[in-house]
This record gives structure tokens, sequence and C-alpha cells, in this order.
């Protein structure tokens, strides 16, 4: 390997092999994470899946149970687990950011493992997290119910903009907690308090037009509208603009990326 | 890939060891891929953000051709009140419904429909005006014979509607290259519009007056039918009122019978004062004979009758009630049908015009700066991801 790279300075063949390296650390810190976070005993890796797959089920039976209806005829329990899962993916990345640097900063000590590493890790393992749990009730629902996701795509891609939003704004709050402690205790209160506002719970076409245009400032919004879109179909109206979603990742990415690359400099290994 | 292939001729090609004319090609283009390559690992920003951002500002300032922009507005007033305002009190009221009138939203879809396009290709030459010659082969409708999904691509890109729901105001923007094509584009698509509503008020109202008269003719065709019967049974039995030339011939007999009481009468009172043979008493026996003769045939003439007179008074009475209640039911289903007319008129939609076509004077898009300006962000925001992504990548080689 490094004789190859040796005899093959190419600036595209470094960067191939630089890109292996990371992955390949990537992958390692995932597979570490996993272990120190559930361990082997009992269940073990199969606590991923569980946690959202429990708290999601029990929201969506919640719903269920009180059988309120829904504007648009839709199942209440089908609705608030679809709105959940991608609401945990979102609470638990940015959730766990403040402590993500504080725990492995004596990972930094390697030289291959890097910050973004660390992050991308770990959100890629909430990411599949809420994937996986989002498959199972999707399942489940198609098996059950009957009720198949109208165009899975757009759930898989509005799982996948949420994930991205989340990872940029965990990497932001997490150069924050490097700098100062308040990130750290304010994220659980703010992530808590914007629950509501998310629109985890509650669809655009609810609410009258100026609402609705305020509503879709936010950009999880799209997100959600994206994900009942595709399980739901035209059976309810949704209103989202993916250009609008990609450049908030774009710009909540690019200051994360560049802020943890900051935070570096700052920390002492 | 491009090292590779440079490697390859370096080795086929290896210079000053091959005698002869030097190639000349392939040092040239060695050297232009090389230079080119050294320019992008040099100047990444130049060569990925501003050359892009220059091209296009070159596009936008100097070749695109000015587009005209041509706005009119109009209300559609439905049968639906308009919910104004919003709060949590409206939100949780509204929830399910959306506050905005059905019809305006539907005029707005037609407008960006293929149904509106293919009507407006029928009146004007569409195709032709988004390919005027003074426009720009960029922004210009690229086919001449385009397909009709391309068509209606274009067609949503230079023509929009948008519904604002709280003012139930629709504002249609239509661009072109030239301001009077913009604004009789506009003007085609108000027309198209109003003919849409009025096609469908047409079919409110026929669907709400059908069943009115449809009632209505069902009423008429009874009080007719009732009407014949009467006038039928009239010259099938020759009577005008079969009850009353009973009650006559009953009352006739009444007469008769009390003329012949009186009679017996008389004669009672005259037999106890006069002779038998007294003229009087002959004459009242002869008028009693009579009168009782009459009676008797009057009777037999009531009694025969009677079987076949009964039954003609039932009849004619069965037909006269016929007639009534045809005739209450037609009132009823008239004035329905006046109900159901005035509601239609009520329930009409109609569009009204705000805001006439204007001409434009001035090319408002396209916005130049504007486009430069966002496609330089854009840029900007991609160059800076893709740079951190590839630095972050770099820490971990060697």
């Amino acid at each position: 390997m490094t004789a190859a790279e040796a005899s093959d300075p190419g600036p595209q063949h470094s960067l191939r092999a630089a890109l292996r390296v990371q992955l390949r650390v990537i992958g390692a810190l995932t597979l570490r994470e996993l272990g120190t976070r559930f361990g082997r005993d009992n269940l073990g890796y199969l606590w991923l899946f569980l946690e959202p797959a429990m708290l999601g089920g029990a929201i969506g039976l919640l719903h269920k149970l009180t059988g309120h209806a829904m504007p648009g005829g839709l199942d209440p329990g089908t609705f608030f687990v679809i709105g959940y899962v991608p609401f945990y993916l979102l609470r638990s990345v940015v959730n766990r950011a403040p402590s993500v640097i504080s725990a492995n900063q004596s990972l930094l000590y390697h030289r291959h493992v890097t910050l973004l590493d660390i992050v991308i890790a770990r959100n890629l393992l909430e990411g599949g997290a809420a994937f996986g749990a989002m498959l199972g009730f999707l399942l489940f629902f198609g098996l059950v119910a009957g009720e198949w996701p109208h165009e899975p795509a757009k759930i898989v891609l509005g799982l996948a903009f949420m994930l991205l939003l989340a990872h940029g704004l965990g990497m932001l709050v997490a150069v924050g907690s490097v700098y100062a402690d308040l990130f750290d205790r304010v994220t659980h209160l703010l992530t808590y308090l914007s629950m509501p506002l998310t629109g985890a719970f509650y669809m655009v076409f609810w609410l009258p037009t100026e609402l609705q245009r305020m509503a879709l400032w936010i950009p999880t919004v799209h997100c959600f509208e994206l994900v009942r879109d595709g399980q739901f179909g035209a059976r309810v109206p949704t209103h989202y603009d993916i250009v609008y979603v990609l450049g908030w990742i774009a710009a909540l990415n690019l200051l994360g990326m560049a802020g943890l690359r900051r935070a570096r400099r700052h920390l002492v290994v | 890939m491009d090292s590779r292939l440079d490697n390859a001729l370096d080795v086929t090609l290896p210079r000053g060891s091959w005698p002869g004319p030097a190639p000349a090609p392939a040092p040239a283009r060695e050297g232009l891929v090389v230079r080119l390559r050294r320019l992008a690992r040099r100047h990444p920003f130049k060569l990925l953000v501003l050359l892009p951002t220059l091209l296009a500002a070159v596009y936008f300032f100097l070749l695109a051709a000015p587009q005209y922009e041509s706005e009119a507005r109009f209300v559609v007033r439905g049968r639906h009140a308009q919910a104004a305002g919003g709060g949590i009190g409206e939100m949780m009221m509204s929830a399910g419904f959306r506050p905005a009138s059905e019809e305006a939203m539907g005029i707005r879809d037609y407008l960006q429909s293929h149904d509106a396009i293919a009507a407006l290709r029928d009146r004007l030459d569409l195709v032709g005006i988004f390919r005027r010659p003074e426009a720009d082969p960029i922004a210009r409708l690229w086919w001449a014979e385009p397909s009709a999904e391309r068509l209606l691509d274009y067609f949503r890109r230079m023509v929009t509607a948008e519904y604002d729901s709280s003012s139930g105001i629709t504002a249609l923007r239509v661009r072109s290259f030239r301001a009077e094509d913009s604004r009789l584009l506009a003007t085609e698509l108000l027309r198209l519009s109003e003919e849409m509503v009025n096609r469908l008020n047409q079919r409110l109202q026929e669907d709400a007056l059908r069943v009115a008269r449809e009632e209505v003719a069902r009423a008429e065709a009874r009080f007719a039918a009732a009407q014949d019967a009467i006038t039928t049974f009239r010259e099938r039995e020759r009577a005008v009122d079969p009850s009353r030339s009973a009650a006559l011939a009953l009352e006739n007999l009444g007469r008769l019978e009390g003329a012949l009481a009186q009679a017996r009468a008389e004669l009672a009172e005259a037999l106890r004062f006069a002779r038998a043979d007294n003229p009087r008493i002959l004459q009242l026996r002869n008028r009693i004979e009579g009168l009782d003769a009459q009676v008797r045939e009057e009777r037999q003439r009531v009694n025969t009758a009677d079987a076949g007179n009964s039954q003609q008074v039932g009849e004619f009475e069965r037909l006269g009630v016929e007639r009534e209640l045809a005739q209450t039911q037609l009132a009823s289903a008239t004035a329905s049908l006046e109900r159901a007319r005035a509601e239609a008129q009520r329930q009409q939609i109609f569009l009204l015009r705000v805001v006439e076509p204007n001409l434009a004077e001035w090319p408002r898009y396209p916005r130049a700066s504007l486009n430069v300006v966002y496609i330089f962000i854009c840029l900007s925001v991609a160059y800076g991801l893709a740079w951190l992504l590839v630095a972050g990548m770099r820490e971990h080689a060697a």
C-alpha cells in the first residue's frame, strides 16, 4: 500500500488512497461507537434499531388508541410513527453533538483520526438506526395494515436530508461546545422546545396560509413533508422544496466542517 | 487517467531517442493538458468558481435577450365564503380544510396545463412567440416542433400563476421576448380563464336546475293528463257533471213525491166532505194516478241509473281530485324551479379582473446581477464543501 503510493504520487491516486483510509477510519470508529454504546450483552447491537422503534411505536400506539381522527383521513398510528422516526434522528444527533468531541478527544492522538471522522461515524450510526427503524415500521404497516408506502424513494430522500441537516447542525453544536460549556446545557432544552416547530407532528396543509408560509421557512418541515409524501402519496397535499433544504444542508455543513477544522486547532490532545 | 495516458505517451514516444522529425502535436497536446492541470491545481477557485461566474456574467449582461413581463391579477369569486385571518383558533377550525377557494385554484391549475396550451396554440402561434429571432439561443424555446411535454415545461417557466389565499387574488405573470407578446399572451390567458369560468358556471347551473326542471315537466305532464281524462270522461258519458245530474234526478223525484203526497192529502180531505162522484174528487184521483205513475217511472229510472251513476260519480270525483293534486304539484314544482334558479344565480362564480395585463416598457428579466450573485454564492458554497471534504481526506494521506 505505502509502496504503491510511493511509486505513484499522482494527486488523484493519493487522494483516492486517502479516501480509502478515511472510509476505513470511519468504519472502525462506527464499530467502536457501537461497542461502547451497546456492548455485547443481552440484545447487543439490536438496541440500535430497537430504541427508536420502541419510542416511535409507543407514540404511534398511543395516538392509535386514543383514536382521534386525522385531517385527510390518515391513520394516526402511521402518521405519528412516520413523523417520530425522523424527529428521533434529528434529536439524537443534535443531543449527542455536545459530547461527541469531549468523549472521543483521546482518539485524536492517532494521526489518521479527525474530528470530522468521529462526527460522521456517530451520525452514520444514528442514521442507520433511523433507517432501520423506519424500514421495520414500513414493513410492519405494509404487512399488517396493507398500507405500503406510496413512493419509498421519497421516504429515503426525506430521511437522508434530515440526517444531513442534523449532521450539519450537530457539527455546529459540537464546535460550539468546544468553545463554551453553555452548549452542553442548552442543547437538550432547545431540542425539546423545538419539537412542536420542527414539523414532526403537524402537516403544512392544516395551517392557514400565513402560518404555512412561516412553517415553510423551517427546513425540517420540508423533510417531514417529503417523508409523508412518500408514505401517503396524493392522499394528502404536501408542501416541500428540495432546493431550499439542499441550501440549508450546504450552508450548515459548510459552516460545520469549517468550524470543526478551526476547533481542532483549539483542542489540545 | 490522464497521467496514465501521458505516461504511455512518454513510453511510446521517448523524446530524443526517436530519430526523425519531432512529433509536434503530441508534446503540444501533452503540454496543454499538463498546463491545464497545473492551472487547475494552482487556481482551483478561479477555475471552478470565478470562471463559471464570469461566463454567466458574460451571458447575462451581454448575450441574454431581454424578457418583458406582463402581469395581470384577477379574483375568482366563488360561492364559498373566504376564510380570512390567522390565529390558532382559526388553525384548529380549519384543520382538514384548506382555507382557499377551489375555483380559484382550479383556474390557476388550468392556466398552467396542457389544456390551456392547446387552446392557446389554436388561437396564436405560441411556439413562434417563444422563438422570436431576437431571443437568445439559451433562453428561447429550443425546438421548432416541440413535443407537448417540452412545450409545457417551457411554458411553465415563462408563465406563472400564483394564488394568494389570504386575499383571494391570482397573479398571472407572463414573460416573453417582446412586450406586445407578453401582453397578448396574458390577455388570451385571461380570456381562456373567463371561458373556463363560464363553462364551470354552466355546468353548475345545469346541475342545479336539471332536477327542478325535470320535476316541473313531470308535474305538467300529470296535470295535462288529468285534464285530458276529465275531458274524455265528459265526452264519453255525455255529462258535464254526473254528480249534479244525479242530484237533479233525485230532486225531481222528491218534488214529484211531494206533489203526490199533497194530492193524496187533498183527496182524503175532499172525500170527507164531498160525494164520491164529485168532479173534484175525480180530478184528484186522476191527478194522483198520473203522479203515481210518474213517480214510479221516475224511481225506476233512478234505480236503474243508480248503479251506473254512482260509478260515474265516483270516477268523476277521482278525476277531479287527481286534477287538483296535479295542480298543487305543478305549483310547488314551479316554485322550487324558481328557487333553484335564484340559488344558481347566487352561487355563480365569476372572474373579476383586478389588474389588466400591462405592456412592459422595460425588460425586467433576466435578472442579471441577481442571477450572477446567486451563481457565485452557490458555486462558492459548493466549492467550500468540496474543499473541506478533500482537505479532510488529505489529512488521512501520508
